[in-house]
Order: C-alpha cells, then sequence, then structure tokens
C-alpha cells in the first residue's frame, strides 16, 4: 500500500499538495463563518454530480423535455430524489450564497488585496442567477415555460444590445425547440466551464490572501486548515445538505407542473429569490417598469462591483465603515422585507391562488395520464387527447357565453349540468321552457310540458331517451323500460321530432332525436347544429371555430355530463324495482 | 499536548465522517439513478404480434415481415411503430417458423443470400441455413428462434429479443 502511495506521490505530487492545503495556516483560527463559502463548494458539486446524472435521462425537446422529466419522477430508481437535491441544492446556493456575501461585507474581507477575489465572488453571484434562470425552464412546464419567457423579455427591453442578447440565448423569436435546447446547452456545458474556472481563480486567490479575521481577532494565534476548520466547513455542509435532503423528503422531489401550453391561464410568478424585483415593481408605476427591473438592479450590483474602490479605508472595524455596511445590510433587509410582502400577497390573492389551484389539477391529471404512457407530442399531446383537459378549456371557452355547466356560464340556452342523464332528460320532459332549458331561448314553437303522460310514460321515455346515447362500454339500461318508453315515444314524441328519418307528423319541425346524447350527436349538434335542429335552430355553428379534433374533445367532455347526477334540480321519484 | 491531539484526532473523525455523510446524501441516490437500467429488468418475455396471413407465408424461400405495434420506448407510448423484424417460412409439416432478424454475433440484422439459399449477416460474415442453424463464422450459436402461434388464419410472433454473444439463448429487456 505505501510503496504504491510512493509511486503515485514520486509521479504526480498529490499528496504534498494535500498536505499544503491541510497545513494551511488559518490566521486568528478556524471559524465558523468561513464555513460558508466551503459550503458552497460543496454544494456547487452536488450541483454538478445530480446534473450530469440527470442528463441520463433528461431530453431536451418541447416533445420530450416534460414527459423526460416526468419519468425522471416517477419511474428511475431514486429519480425524483435526485431531481430533488438538484433542486433544492439550488436554493440552498442561494441562501448560502447570500449569507456569504454578507459576512464577506461584515468582516471586511473585499478591502486590499482581496478586491479581485470580490470581484470573482460577485461573478459567480451573476453566474448562479443564471444557473437557476436557465435551469428552471428546462422541465418545460407551466412554471417554467412562463418564467424564461418573462426573464428573457426584461433582459430583452435593456438597451442596445437587450434584444440581440434575448435572440442569443432564446435562438428564435418563439419560444421552443431552439430556446430549450439553447437554455440546456447553456445550462450544462457553458455556464458550469465558466463556474468552474472562476470558482478555481476564487478559491486559489483565497488560498493566497488566506482567509479574512475579523476586526479585533487575535491575529498571533493561528492553526492549521486540518482539522479545525475543516470540520467545521464538513459540519456545516453536512447541515446544509441535510436541509436540502429533508426539504426533498417532504415534498417528494421538485414539484412538476402540467406540461407548459401558450394557451393555459396561468398566474406567472418568479423564483422566491427573483420575487423582490417582482415586488418592487409595485413600488413604481408602470411606465417605470424598467426601473424596478433594470436600473434598481444595476445601481446594486454596479455599487457591489464598486465597493472595494469605493471603502478604501484599511480599518475592518464595521463602525469605521459605517455607510458601506449599512447600505449593504440594509438592501439586504429590503431585499427580505419584499420577498416576504410578496409571498404575503400572493397567499392572499385569491385570483392568483385559484389560478394557481387550477394548473396543480391541470398539473395532477397530466401526470395521472402519463402512467399509460407518453403519445410522441409528448406531455401536449396528452392533455389534448384528454376530454377532461382540453374538452373542458374548450368548453369554456366556446360555450359558456350561452350555457350553464355547474358554476360556470350563462343561461341563454339549456344548462348542460347533468346534461344527457336520466335526471336531465326527466326535468326536461316535465318543464321543457322552465329556466333551465329552453326558457331563456326563442325557441318557436315551444315543446309542450309532458306532464300529463303520467311517471310511469315519463319514466320509461326517459329511459329510452337516454339509451340513444349509450356506448357499448357504459353501464346497462333497463331494456324492459326502454322498449315501453320506445312504444310511448314513437306514439307521442314523434309527433313532432324526427327521428331515424321517421317522425314530425305534425310538421311542427321537432329536432331530429336519432341518436340523441351519443358522441356523435354532440359533435354534429357542435359543428352544424342546423342538422339536428333544422330552421327552428338558434345555436351557432362551431366548425370554424374547432377542428375535428376539438369537437370530439368537446362532446366527449360533455358526455361525461350523463353520468353526473347534479345537486340541485328536480330529481324524478324512485321507482322500486324488483331485483333479478 | 495529549489533549490538543486528541482534540484533533476528534475534529479530524469528524471531518470524515461528515465527509462520508455528504458522499452517501448525495452518492447513494446517484449510484440508485445510474444502476437503474441495471436494476430494473423486465420479464423479456416479449409480446406477440400478428405477423400476415398464413396462406401468405411460403414454403420455399424465407420471407421478413416486419413487426409492427406499440412501442414502449422509456416515457413513449406509439401505436403502430416499427419494431423490428423476423424470418418467416413454412416447414413441411405445415407449421410456420419464425427466425428473429438479429444476429446472434453483435446484434446486426441477417439477410438472406437466395442464390446461395442460406441466411449471411452482412456485418461480420456470420452464415446461417435456412433452418437457422449455424454454419460459420464468428455467432457463437444459430439464429434464434421465436414461438408461433395460428389465430384465425392469421400469424402470431412472439417477438422476444436474445443476449447477443453466448452460446445459450437467454431472452433480455
Amino acid at each position: 500500500m505505501g510503496k504504491i502511495a510512493d509511486w503515485v506521490e514520486a509521479r504526480t505530487g498529490v499528496r504534498a499538495a494535500l498536505g499544503g492545503i491541510l497545513d494551511e495556516e488559518i490566521r486568528g483560527g478556524a471559524r465558523w463563518a468561513y464555513a460558508l463559502g466551503s459550503c458552497l463548494v460543496v454544494l456547487l458539486a452536488v450541483e454538478c454530480v445530480t446534473g450530469i446524472v440527470l442528463m441520463l435521462t433528461y431530453a431536451p425537446s418541447t416533445d420530450t423535455a416534460w414527459a423526460s422529466v416526468w419519468y425522471i419522477q416517477h419511474r428511475v430508481t431514486a429519480g425524483w430524489l435526485v431531481r430533488g437535491l438538484h433542486f433544492y441544492g439550488a436554493q440552498a446556493i442561494v441562501v448560502v450564497l447570500g449569507l456569504h456575501l454578507l459576512q464577506v461585507v461584515v468582516y471586511g474581507a473585499y478591502k486590499k488585496p482581496r478586491e479581485v477575489t470580490w470581484w470573482l465572488g460577485i461573478v459567480l453571484l451573476l453566474l448562479v442567477q443564471a444557473f437557476a434562470i436557465t435551469g428552471n425552464p428546462l422541465p418545460w412546464d407551466l412554471r417554467g415555460y412562463w418564467a424564461i419567457i418573462v426573464e428573457t423579455n426584461i433582459a430583452g427591453a435593456a438597451p442596445v444590445i437587450g434584444q440581440q442578447a434575448q435572440l442569443l440565448v432564446v435562438g428564435d423569436s418563439q419560444y421552443g425547440q431552439l430556446a430549450l435546447t439553447r437554455l440546456f446547452a447553456i445550462h450544462v456545458a457553458v455556464l458550469p466551464a465558466i463556474a468552474l474556472a472562476i470558482v478555481a481563480l476564487h478559491v486559489a486567490l483565497v488560498r493566497r490572501h488566506k482567509p479574512t479575521p475579523p476586526a479585533g481577532a487575535d491575529t498571533a494565534r493561528g492553526e492549521p486548515y486540518w482539522p479545525g476548520q475543516a470540520a467545521r466547513d464538513v459540519v456545516f455542509s453536512v447541515v446544509v445538505l441535510a436541509v436540502v435532503a429533508v426539504l426533498t423528503a417532504m415534498t417528494r422531489g421538485a414539484d412538476l407542473e402540467a406540461p407548459a401550453d401558450p394557451e393555459v391561464d396561468y398566474s406567472a410568478r418568479p423564483e422566491w429569490y427573483f420575487l423582490f424585483l417582482y415586488a418592487m415593481r409595485k413600488l413604481v408605476p408602470p411606465s417605470l417598469d424598467s426601473v424596478a427591473t433594470m436600473v434598481v438592479p444595476g445601481i446594486a450590483m454596479a455599487f457591489l462591483f464598486a465597493l472595494p474602490l469605493l471603502d478604501r479605508k484599511e480599518s475592518t472595524r464595521v463602525r469605521d465603515r459605517l455607510p458601506w455596511v449599512a447600505a449593504i445590510v440594509l438592501g439586504a433587509i429590503g431585499l427580505v422585507a419584499l420577498t416576504a410582502f410578496q409571498l404575503r400577497a400572493d397567499a392572499q390573492d385569491r385570483k392568483h391562488q385559484r389560478v394557481l389551484a387550477a394548473a396543480r389539477v391541470r398539473g395532477e391529471r397530466a401526470s395521472a395520464l402519463a402512467r399509460r404512457g407518453i403519445p410522441p407530442g409528448g406531455g401536449l399531446e396528452l392533455l389534448r387527447n384528454d376530454p377532461m383537459t382540453h374538452g373542458a378549456d374548450l368548453y369554456r371557452k366556446q360555450c359558456v357565453s350561452c350555457h350553464v355547466l355547474g358554476e360556470l356560464g350563462e343561461r341563454e340556452a339549456p344548462e348542460h349540468t347533468g346534461f344527457g342523464s336520466r335526471e336531465w332528460i326527466y326535468a326536461l320532459l316535465m318543464d321543457p321552457d322552465g329556466a333551465r332549458f329552453f326558457g331563456p331561448t326563442d325557441l318557436d314553437p315551444k315543446m309542450p310540458s309532458q306532464r300529463r303522460l303520467g311517471v310511469l310514460k315519463l319514466r320509461a321515455v326517459t329511459e329510452f331517451v337516454f339509451s340513444l346515447g349509450r356506448e357499448p362500454r357504459d353501464p346497462p339500461v333497463d331494456a324492459a323500460l326502454v322498449a315501453r318508453g320506445e312504444e310511448v315515444f314513437k306514439q307521442k314524441c314523434m309527433e313532432c321530432h324526427l327521428f331515424r328519418g321517421d317522425g314530425d307528423f305534425l310538421a311542427e319541425g321537432g329536432p331530429n332525436l336519432t341518436g340523441w346524447g351519443s358522441r356523435s350527436w354532440m359533435a354534429r349538434q357542435i359543428a352544424d347544429p342546423d342538422a339536428a335542429y333544422g330552421e327552428i335552430n338558434q345555436m351557432p355553428a362551431f366548425d370554424e371555430e374547432l377542428d375535428a379534433h376539438d369537437i370530439e374533445m368537446v362532446s366527449a367532455y360533455l358526455r361525461r355530463q350523463r353520468f353526473e347526477r347534479p345537486a340541485t334540480g328536480p330529481v324524478p321519484p324512485r321507482r322500486r324495482r324488483a331485483r333479478h | 499536548m495529549a489533549e490538543r491531539s486528541g482534540r484533533r484526532t476528534f475534529l479530524g473523525a469528524i471531518a470524515a465522517l461528515g465527509g462520508a455523510a455528504i458522499g452517501a446524501i448525495v452518492g447513494l441516490p446517484g449510484i440508485g439513478y445510474v444502476l437503474d437500467p441495471v436494476l430494473r429488468r423486465g420479464s423479456g418475455a416479449g409480446r406477440w404480434f400478428r405477423v400476415g396471413r398464413v396462406e401468405n407465408v411460403p414454403s420455399e424461400l424465407p420471407v421478413s415481415v416486419t413487426i409492427v405495434g406499440e412501442a414502449r420506448d422509456a416515457w413513449t407510448k406509439a401505436p403502430r411503430r416499427r419494431l423490428g423484424a423476423v424470418w418467416l417460412r413454412k416447414k413441411s409439416d405445415g407449421r410456420v417458423h419464425a427466425l428473429t432478424a438479429e444476429c446472434p454475433h453483435l446484434g446486426c440484422g441477417i439477410k438472406l443470400d437466395e442464390d446461395a439459399r442460406r441466411f449471411a449477416c452482412p456485418c461480420h460474415e456470420s452464415a446461417f441455413t435456412l433452418d437457422g442453424r449455424a454454419l460459420g463464422g464468428p455467432s457463437p450459436r444459430g439464429m434464434d428462434t421465436l414461438e408461433t402461434r395460428i389465430h384465425d388464419g392469421v400469424v402470431e410472433v412472439r417477438f422476444q429479443r436474445f443476449r447477443t454473444q453466448i452460446k445459450d439463448k437467454q431472452p433480455i429487456g
């Protein structure tokens, strides 16, 4: 063993180099405060390792990004754990970096001869922000998608080079494939290469100039790095990583929202560490937006850069440089206060919370659907083929201006809550001209109430009409009742209604009920309402607004209502049924 | 002095233990993640695919049929994808004989040499009889047979993949 070590040492000198580091003297003795910088190195290494591991699965394209992150989160061994460590580890960097900066300011460690160390640190602060901005959109979920749009548009407004800089990052005027591949390349190759070089320089300079002890420390005393400072560095890093691990375990890793979709309502907010900028916008009039997004952050960064040049006195005592320290500490307090203010405002903003809740439901739905496999078009195609998501979206967009469904909509046409259910049909037969059905319309001639048929016949007709929209996998209907209902239907209803090429004996022009309530009936009704309603139709056709797939989705969405029992509305009396 | 050295040892141990803890927090999930493909092996049982009508299978020279079906590839589930190729031939007893086109040597696609009336792998010159027996070249075994069955006059093949480079036929995937 010793021989091998000597052989390696003779050729590499690694032991001597390592010993050099371990024996390096810390003036004034080891301190917990110095652990902040070392912890940052550890956290950056954690990001590097977890990031490389995630790259084994992640696929950056608008069709695969969300899907591959879903796969990492739900299928890969420890995938959620690695992703969670990467996500919360990044946030830990933001916190520890902030504390490190404050510690350096309070200790006066930016002063001569450590100006360059300080400047490299500020560059790292900017790089960490760049990592965050390029990393958050990679899952291509709603949050990341809107964040990158807003953030790059802010950058695009910068004078002179803004627009070009935006194009260089996004790669295109739209946020699609090129944006995602560029953000990915920047996040995993460009930024790490720059960060690695700057961290190496920063650490080399820290070793060259040694850590700055606080004013008044006994600098005559000293101790080697190993083991006092090493133990502090490691213990502090373990504590921070433990917090990261606990956060990951508690939330089962980072959240994955619904796939990015430009059509979905979303209430975009930056990540919490950029929230102060968002809050600051509210302190200035909207016309001066750029003061909050550009000028103030620009001045703050310029001030940090210039600090070693502004504060040139040799003393590192805080009271000798009170204005500088106070400016930074007050800035930090303001930043925390703005963040807290915005978090509180968002928590109390009911509209924002409602949009977030809807996005959450959408995300959970997408994730549940993904368990059965994701189509080649990715998460977006998954939801576009889901009537309960896409059908509902289209319904909210196109139908609620006339129809009521649940809590939504205007009462200009028959209600859709429970549409096609036995209850709905029965209630319509009882009171077709009521407020719930054709009352709000100018239907002419009006359908009269069928109350006079009596409960038994009404129930039979209801079962028959209900059976018209039945599909093979639906629960069975009462066949005997359907048969009785068909008799009544032929006698009574077909006086006015067309049915399977027959009927309307009184030439009233009643709607054609062939296949009523089925998906194809609804699809035809949406695309071409004249087909069933003929001359008395008042509903606009939607074949221009919606394509065939959209219509299929709305029809399938609406068909679900036949199985819903509405909370309100008259319910037909129960019939005693023999068990068989 | 002894006290100082004891303190040094203690702090050194703390630092070493802490270092191990950092390694474990990141390393263990990372190793699990990296080893995922090895940890999560499928049964290798394969799936049945309909490949064509039984009367269309020739008894002279084998015919190549494409396996088309639902692709399950990591997160993607795609209908009607080309998944592979199979050689079919009706034997003298009327049963349909199926051979996978994947060479047991290194997985290249085996072609039919009609003139020589034998199978040949274009990559490394393994050769097989029309029944799939190895004739020469580097292949460690003959071509892999696949199970077939007839359902309503349609040939169905259980499409499986097998480990290359070994003498035994061992399903994978």
